[in-house]
């Protein structure tokens, strides 16, 4: 009985200050040759959507919980199932004016870069796509979230802020595009998740007007053979790591992230081991040019191994096209902004190889071409 | 069966080299310069902007049952970055604002924050929708804003300074 009036105050805190929002965006993509979230050099333009709500509480000053649902179509990548992007409790062990410390636990996302978390909405994008060559759609599972626990930090004094996370989970690594990107092949098998380590330091000078950030990932996979599998149990680790820079004006942002992705796989039997790393950047700038207008272009770079840049070496070894080994992706972009709520935006991409493009989009013997370009128009709402 | 170093990343579909340039949309493909003489248009046409900010005095206001008298400008910026969630003492922080467009708005985060309003709004969506923090209230009008900080405990919030504000508390922001 004395538990009551406490649970029924716990309980309004909790209705008091629990917040809902959400997002749902629709894009239209037409593009030559080569497809990117459906057969978008056909008929296929309208086969990217999203639609994804959260929920947050904060029950004691202390304690922060949240989690999305998010339903995602993408071409052949995504079909639209509800998935939970996070779920996750928040527990500050220490706050104050100057410094803080938590921990959190659930399904978490990963903090990679500066747009990772954000990926899925609109609103928080530079662009309709991401920069391609660091935040690639095709892997897009096993970059965004993974289920562990990670601690982090923040630290002010006078115009200075440091922000940092580490953590430690096991990645999602059950998408049907994984196995293509990484193995080249749908095999009998299939990955499982190893312990994996991710980390990300921030500093930033007047409330974001510079940003200077690092972010370092060891993400482990385990292939487990299926039935007459010419492939053996095996490892596969993925260790990015990013450095980003970002200055912010009132009515302009300029943005460059460049990325190291190592690649490391042992004992899978009939693919050699062996190391590669692949290297991205990326430079973007943004112009406010009301508060209705925006206009951005970005160069974005991949070479999918920086001892192979052009891909020649790996053409010579494969009879495969050495176009397949980079992509460069000159972007420029619009957006008009009708309320703090609704925005559409519109981008030309003229790209230069394939590195980037999904395999389970591009399966007509006919693709890929090397040179490609494509028109995206998307409309987003928030709430 | 077994696979060089070259076989990983390879589409399984067939390649078919030759077919460059076949119906690209603009088909025009100097990327290397070209690509740069927009940022080179951005940093160089661009740097001498600013809104005409018109000069309103602001000031921070806080419900009563606060205990703390000023706060630093380091504090100021992460409460209203959402991050800061609770007062000394432990009781929560509530924010309150203007939308990113109003006058107020501009002004405060400007001149009190020294951070532009869509730097904020990037923070906010950022913490809302990766599941680490929350969105502050908003509210329309300053006697709106009166009221809410008025009756909600923890509250903080800005308005237009030289005005009666009687029933909260002004915070000074002291810069550290």
């Amino acid at each position: 009985m004395l538990a009551l009036p406490i649970c029924n105050a716990y309980a309004d805190r909790l209705v008091d200050n629990m917040q809902v929002h959400g997002f749902v965006s629709q894009a239209f993509i037409s593009s030559s040759d080569n497809n990117f979230w459906g057969e978008t050099s056909a008929d296929e333009h309208f086969g990217f959507s999203e639609l994804g709500v959260n929920i947050s509480a904060q029950p004691t000053s202390d304690l922060h919980l949240a989690g999305q649902l998010l339903a995602r179509r993408a071409g052949n990548l995504d079909d639209g199932d509800i998935r939970l992007d996070y779920v996750l409790a928040d527990y500050s062990i220490m706050s104050n004016q100057s410094r803080s410390l938590g921990i959190r636990i659930g399904r978490i996302l990963h903090p990679l870069g500066l747009y990772n978390e954000t990926r899925d909405i609109a609103f928080t994008r530079p662009g309709i796509l991401l920069p391609q060559s660091i935040y690639f759609d095709r892997t897009r599972d096993l970059a965004f979230s993974s289920d562990g626990f990670q601690f982090h930090g923040e630290h002010r004094t006078g115009s200075n802020e440091i922000f940092w996370q580490v953590g430690s989970a096991l990645p999602i690594v059950d998408s049907p595009e994984l196995e293509l990107a990484l193995l080249s092949n749908d095999w009998p098998g299939k990955f499982e998740p190893d312990t994996s380590y991710l980390g990300r330091l921030f500093w930033e000078k007047n409330g974001g007007r510079l940003r200077l950030g690092l972010s370092y990932g060891y993400v482990d996979m385990i292939y487990k053979p299926g039935l007459l599998d010419p492939l053996s149990r095996g490892h596969i680790t993925f260790e990015p790591a990013i450095f980003s820079l970002q200055y912010n004006e009132e009515k302009w942002s300029a943005t460059t992230e460049y990325a190291l992705r190592k690649f490391d796989y042992k004992g899978l039997g009939a693919i050699n081991d062996q190391t590669f790393t692949g290297e991205s950047w990326y430079l973007q700038g943004s112009y406010r040019a009301t508060r209705e207008w925006e206009i951005f272009a970005r160069y974005d770079n991949l070479f999918a191994d920086k001892g192979d840049r052009n891909g020649e070496d790996y053409a010579a070894a494969t009879s495969q096209p050495a176009y397949g080994r980079y992509a460069r992706d000159f972007t420029l972009g619009l957006k008009k902004v009708f309320t703090p709520s609704f925005m559409v935006r519109a981008e030309y991409h003229q790209v230069d190889g394939t590195a980037w493009l999904s395999t389970l989009d591009n399966q007509s013997p006919t693709v890929p071409v090397r040179k490609w370009d494509m028109l995206a128009l998307l409309a987003s709402y928030r709430f | 069966m077994a696979t060089s170093r070259h076989g990983m990343h390879s589409a399984t579909a067939g390649w078919v080299d030759g077919k460059n340039c076949r119906k690209l949309l603009l088909c025009s493909h100097a990327v290397s310069l070209r690509a740069y003489l927009p940022f080179v248009f951005l940093f160089f046409v661009c740097i001498n902007t600013s809104f005409a900010a018109k000069n309103i005095p602001v000031i921070v206001i806080a419900n009563k049952n606060i205990s703390e008298k000023t706060l630093t400008l380091g504090a100021v910026r992460s409460i209203f970055g959402m991050r800061l969630r609770s007062w000394n003492g432990g009781k929560p922080i509530r924010v309150f604002v203007f939308n990113d467009h109003h006058p107020l708005h501009i002004q405060f985060s400007k001149k009190i924050l020294g951070v532009f309003p869509h730097q904020l709004r990037w923070s906010w969506d950022r913490l809302v929708f990766s599941g680490t923090g929350q969105a502050p209230t908003y509210v329309k009008t300053e006697s709106e804003m009166l009221e809410y900080v008025k009756n909600t405990p923890g509250a903080i919030g800005y308005i237009t300074g030289g005005q009666d504000h009687g029933h909260v508390k002004e915070l000074p922001v002291i810069k550290d």
